[in-house]
């Protein structure tokens, strides 16, 4: 990650950690998400979860292997 | 097209950031001059069969305090509200790591800036990000004649992800998108 960002970052947890609004805010109902309609069962969400675990492991991959040809 | 820039982005006016709730608010001038203020929400995803994934709001807020994300506003500069939209799912990401960022793309304009944000920006974003982009699928049946149904009739849909195709354009939408941290 970039430095600045990193810092702009941990600039904002500070901010974030130091202005926590403690009073009651209105919270938005919760919407009928088009996900919802495809996974029913603890099954189904368990093997979608895996699905994006595995997606994320492989992106990550991919990611570090384009790296480490850029720098050869 | 929308550009991308971590380092561009508007000052975080008021932020709130925790597993159960985050609030991060800032101002967008608008086309007419006036400025808005813009809330970005990020909480649980409603069903708890899907712990690990966190919903996406984005929009002005109601007068009862909601956030309206369907309102079309005429933002000075998108780039940079887009800009510090991904600032703040990099940064719930980067206190949360084990968490994923769903965006629903149900409305087609809304997944339609999104599924454009990544094709635009895919090598600056993956220093830091990853998409996934999340399709429905029906089962034919052995028969080749029919589809997979419920009770009632309706298609049996599935989901099915895949690490976002960037040869997809803006045309062949994904119904959901999740976000996950590179790192």
């Amino acid at each position: 990650m970039d430095k600045k960002i990193r810092e702009k970052l941990d600039y904002y947890f500070k901010k974030a950690d130091e202005s926590i609004d403690q009073r009651p805010r209105p919270r938005t109902p919760a919407k009928p998400d088009s996900l919802s309609s495809v996974i029913r069962t603890k099954r189904e969400s368990d093997l979608f979860m895996a699905q994006l675990d595995a997606m994320a492991n492989l992106a990550r991959k991919e990611y570090l292997e384009s790296k480490n040809k850029e720098s050869e | 097209m929308v550009k991308i820039d971590l380092g561009n982005t508007y000052e975080l006016v008021n932020t709130s950031l925790s597993r159960e709730n985050t609030k991060i608010d800032f101002f967008s001038p608008q086309s007419n001059g006036a400025s808005r203020l813009i809330r970005v929400e990020i909480e649980p995803y409603p069903d708890a069969s899907l712990p690990r994934v966190c919903n996406l709001a984005m929009g002005p807020l109601t007068e009862m305090g909601y956030i309206d994300d369907q309102i079309r506003l005429r933002h000075q500069d998108r780039s940079r509200v887009y800009s510090t939209l991904v600032f703040c799912i990099l940064g719930f990401l980067d206190k949360y790591p084990d968490l994923k960022v769903g965006l629903d793309g149900s409305n087609d304009a809304r997944a339609a800036v999104y599924h454009g944000i990544f094709l635009a920006n895919k090598n600056y974003l993956s220093n830091y990000i990853f998409p996934v982009g999340v399709d429905w699928y029906v089962k034919l049946l052995r028969n080749r004649k029919d589809v997979e149904r419920h009770s009632d009739g309706e298609p049996f849909f599935k989901p099915i992800s895949e690490p976002f195709d960037y040869s997809r354009s803006r045309h062949d939408l994904y119904r959901y998108y999740v976000v996950h941290l590179n790192g």
